[in-house]
């Protein structure tokens, strides 16, 4: 079974492109774990599709302690499954440099039928240049990786590009580096080309201490469209990533707010309000949360912990 | 209807009576006869001394716990039980080489205490809930920071302030989950008590505290939820800073001026809480003391302006303190032209004829002498001891150290010989030197050794 990680910040593109992956080997027998770091699963109810196993962990990075030993309970219950790929979502602040040596500590009880393909890291174009200095789980995606989409390259120029390419180079000679929007990218042609990455295993850097504090937003009944957008605009400075749904008085809508970019596009699957979202700037968030759904929304979003 | 009053006090609207909150943590095992122990770690005994608290002392609002340590013994900080006072922490786990607690350790409703607590808090809330407000109190997010690093933090202000937000970042979510369970179990008011905060400047309050003490209080807000600071020690210049991070009330001891206090709490429109003079008054005084002591500070922060404020004692009551004393508060709160008419042209008067001064100035070694409140019941007491027990290795060439302490009666008088307004104080040499504000280490190894011939 050809295991696939998909890497890359919050926001970067991943669910994305594990998306169209999962659209293109519709007919291959195909398995997906989806790690979402907040305690709601937003990206696995994105990904479902009839015929798709799926298994979600949410509530921290696989790689870190924090949920490692339900990562490794997945993988060795998708190992007894008849499956070709196991694409594999790693949440958006995933260091995982330690991934093989977790393949090699189950392979006596997986029969070693788990065989880590490759890593394609997603990086955002927009923002890779600026966190990677301040988020040393992103530099490690890019080492691990044997391929790499330089996404979002509608939305920089060509000098960051070339900056940034310069960085990947440096990080990761020998990676693939392919430039996309939206992942567009022949998939078929980017799965062939995945390797093993050559760079070192080592430990992850994914820790309980380094987590960011998140907080997850809920609200009951409808709020209004246009303070909602107000809402997540005012708090977003204060987020590396929002992402979730929304009953507005619209209709329902999906919410993704990463690097500058704030989408709200209609959904059909949501239900209630339920929002991730997760702090750049600590504790002060909640108080930015509360202040703003006062003052825009009557304080009909609340903080649920 | 005692719940009532609080909700409209604490949303700053006039009321016909003088709203009345007893702060009795340990003190109401002694009407019930549990040690300080037996309640604070038994359900039924807490229930039982809580309901009792209520049946005495007619309370319009009032805390289930006062034990500042459960979060503590959670993240794992040692405990020293005592008989009458609440448990005081001798351990501190992010002493030393600096860490940051694991986020698996955030309590939860199955950590340490708080299965009882919680229950304790449904079944009072369940008895008297429609008729008393009920007061959760939380260990203030810096307290806590101090209880996990110990004395260093006061050093790491200074020298790593960086780690200093990143720990109070992980205490202010401790504060956050600790007040969700209280509001889900019941509770009125989320109190969160932070005396160490009085040892801290203004500046420093709001470069590095702030932001996490109004996490709190706007979590309590969106909860529909009142809050309070309840503070220890001379926080007269912090009270500005802590209007500023959005509590409903503030809640002050002895060291602060009252009235004056309410001036800036006024304009800040926070509701303003205290300040019985415990050990004087409450402990050592007699009826007619207590009685003079509330019709005098009713009379004066009514002249400043009437309403917006809570009479309670200036801290957790003294496990001791006489009954009939508490039951003379009530009644001066309660029925104050009736107690006034009563203590008309009643004086204290304490006795400092026996007290003999030290000659400073011909002694051996310098003479450091600490003057507090209750090193064992009080926070800001007990790291004042340990900023002198830690540097003694680098002054006993050239100084002793004596601890006086307020809730000795027989220190009494060395107190007010010695002219001291605010506790607690160092002083050297009979110099005050070091008031309601712990020094770091090296500080006061220079200071003491400066006084050395």
């Amino acid at each position: 079974m050809d295991i696939i990680l998909l890497t890359g910040f919050l926001g970067s593109g991943k669910t994305t492109m594990l998306g169209e992956l999962l659209n293109e080997y519709r007919d291959e027998k195909t398995g997906v774990i989806v790690n979402d770091f907040g305690k709601i699963n937003v990206d696995a109810r994105l990904l479902e599709r009839p015929g798709i196993k799926m298994a979600e962990l949410s509530n921290g990075s696989i790689f870190c302690a924090c949920i490692k030993d339900k990562f490794v309970d997945s993988l060795v219950e998708m190992a007894g499954r008849d499956l070709s790929y196991l694409f594999i979502e790693a949440s958006g602040l995933a260091d995982p440099s330690n991934m093989e040596s977790i393949l090699d500590g189950i392979a006596g009880i997986t029969g070693g039928r788990l065989k880590l393909r490759g890593s394609i890291c997603i990086v955002d174009g927009e923002t890779f240049g600026e966190l990677s200095q301040v988020l040393p789980a992103l530099p490690k995606q890019v080492e691990q990786a044997s391929v790499i989409l330089l996404n979002k390259r509608d939305l920089i120029d060509d000098e960051t590009a070339a900056d940034i390419n310069g960085m990947l180079k440096s990080l990761n000679p020998q990676a693939y580096v392919i430039e996309t929007s939206y992942c567009r990218v022949d998939l078929r042609a980017v799965v062939s080309a995945l390797k093993k990455s050559g760079a070192q295993e080592s430990d992850s850097v994914n820790t309980y201490e380094s987590r960011p504090a998140t907080l997850i937003l809920g609200a009951d009944g409808q709020l209004n469209k246009a303070s909602l957008e107000s809402f997540i605009r005012s708090i977003a400075p204060y987020t590396y990533r929002i992402k979730g749904f929304a009953v507005t008085d619209e209709g329902g809508v999906q919410i993704s707010y990463a690097g500058h970019q704030l989408q709200i596009t209609d959904s059909v699957i949501a239900e209630k309000t339920e929002m991730v979202a997760i702090s750049s700037a600590g504790i002060k968030l909640l108080s930015q949360v509360t202040e703003a759904s006062t003052r825009l929304l009557d304080g009909k979003i609340k903080v649920n912990l | 209807m005692g719940k009532e009053l609080i909700f409209k006090t604490l949303r700053h609207e006039m009321t016909e009576e003088t709203p009345w909150v007893p702060f009795a943590g340990v003190h109401a095992g002694k009407l019930t006869g549990y040690t300080a122990e037996e309640m604070l770690t038994d359900e039924d005994k807490l229930v039982e001394s809580l309901l009792e608290v209520n049946k005495i002392y007619t309370p319009d609002g009032m805390p289930i716990i006062f034990d500042l340590q459960v979060e503590a013994e959670i993240l794992g900080c040692e405990l020293m039980w005592a008989k009458d006072n609440p448990p005081s922490v001798k351990s501190h786990p992010c002493a030393g080489e600096k860490s940051i607690p694991c986020s698996c350790k955030i309590p939860t409703e199955e950590s340490g205490r708080l299965p009882m607590i919680l229950s304790a808090m449904k079944r009072v809330k369940k008895e008297i809930g429609d008729d008393v407000a009920l007061y959760g109190l939380i260990c203030g997010p810096f307290t806590l920071a101090s209880h996990l690093r110990g004395t260093d933090i006061f050093m790491d202000m200074i020298a790593d302030q960086e780690y200093v937000k990143q720990l109070m970042n992980y205490c202010a979510q401790v504060s956050v989950e600790m007040a969700r369970m209280y509001i889900d179990a019941g509770m009125d008011v989320i109190a969160v008590v932070d005396p160490l905060v009085s040892q801290v400047s203004p500046k420093h309050i709001e470069l590095l505290l702030s932001d996490a003490f109004k996490a709190v209080f706007d979590y309590c807000r969106s909860r529909d939820v009142f809050s309070s600071f309840f503070v220890c020690g001379n926080a007269t210049k912090q009270i500005e800073v802590m209007c500023k991070m959005g509590p409903d009330g503030i809640s002050i001891d002895e060291n602060v001026n009252m009235p004056e206090a309410k001036k800036t709490t006024d304009s800040y429109n926070v509701t303003i809480g205290g300040n019985i003079p415990l050990t004087t008054t409450m402990l050592y005084g007699n009826q007619n003391d207590n009685m003079k002591a509330v019709v005098d500070l009713i009379d004066s922060l009514d002249a400043v302006s009437k309403g917006n404020y809570i009479i309670s004692p200036g801290c957790d009551m003294p496990y001791a303190t006489p009954v009939d004393n508490t039951i003379s508060v009530v009644h001066a709160v309660k029925h104050t032209d009736s107690a006034r008419k009563m203590i008309e042209n009643y004086e204290t008067v304490v006795d400092t004829s026996d007290v003999e001064i030290p000659d400073y100035a011909n002694a051996d070694k310098v003479i450091v002498e600490l003057f507090l409140l209750d090193p064992d019941q009080c926070a800001a007491c007990t790291y004042m001891l340990a900023a002198v027990e830690d540097v003694y290795d680098k002054i006993s060439d050239v100084a002793e150290y004596r601890v006086y302490k307020y809730c000795v009666k027989e220190d009494i008088p060395r107190f007010v010989k010695m002219g001291l307004k605010n506790l607690p104080t160092i002083c050297i040499n009979g110099e005050q030197r070091f008031i309601s504000i712990i020094p770091s280490s090296d500080e006061l190894v220079e200071t003491i050794r400066s006084y050395a011939k």
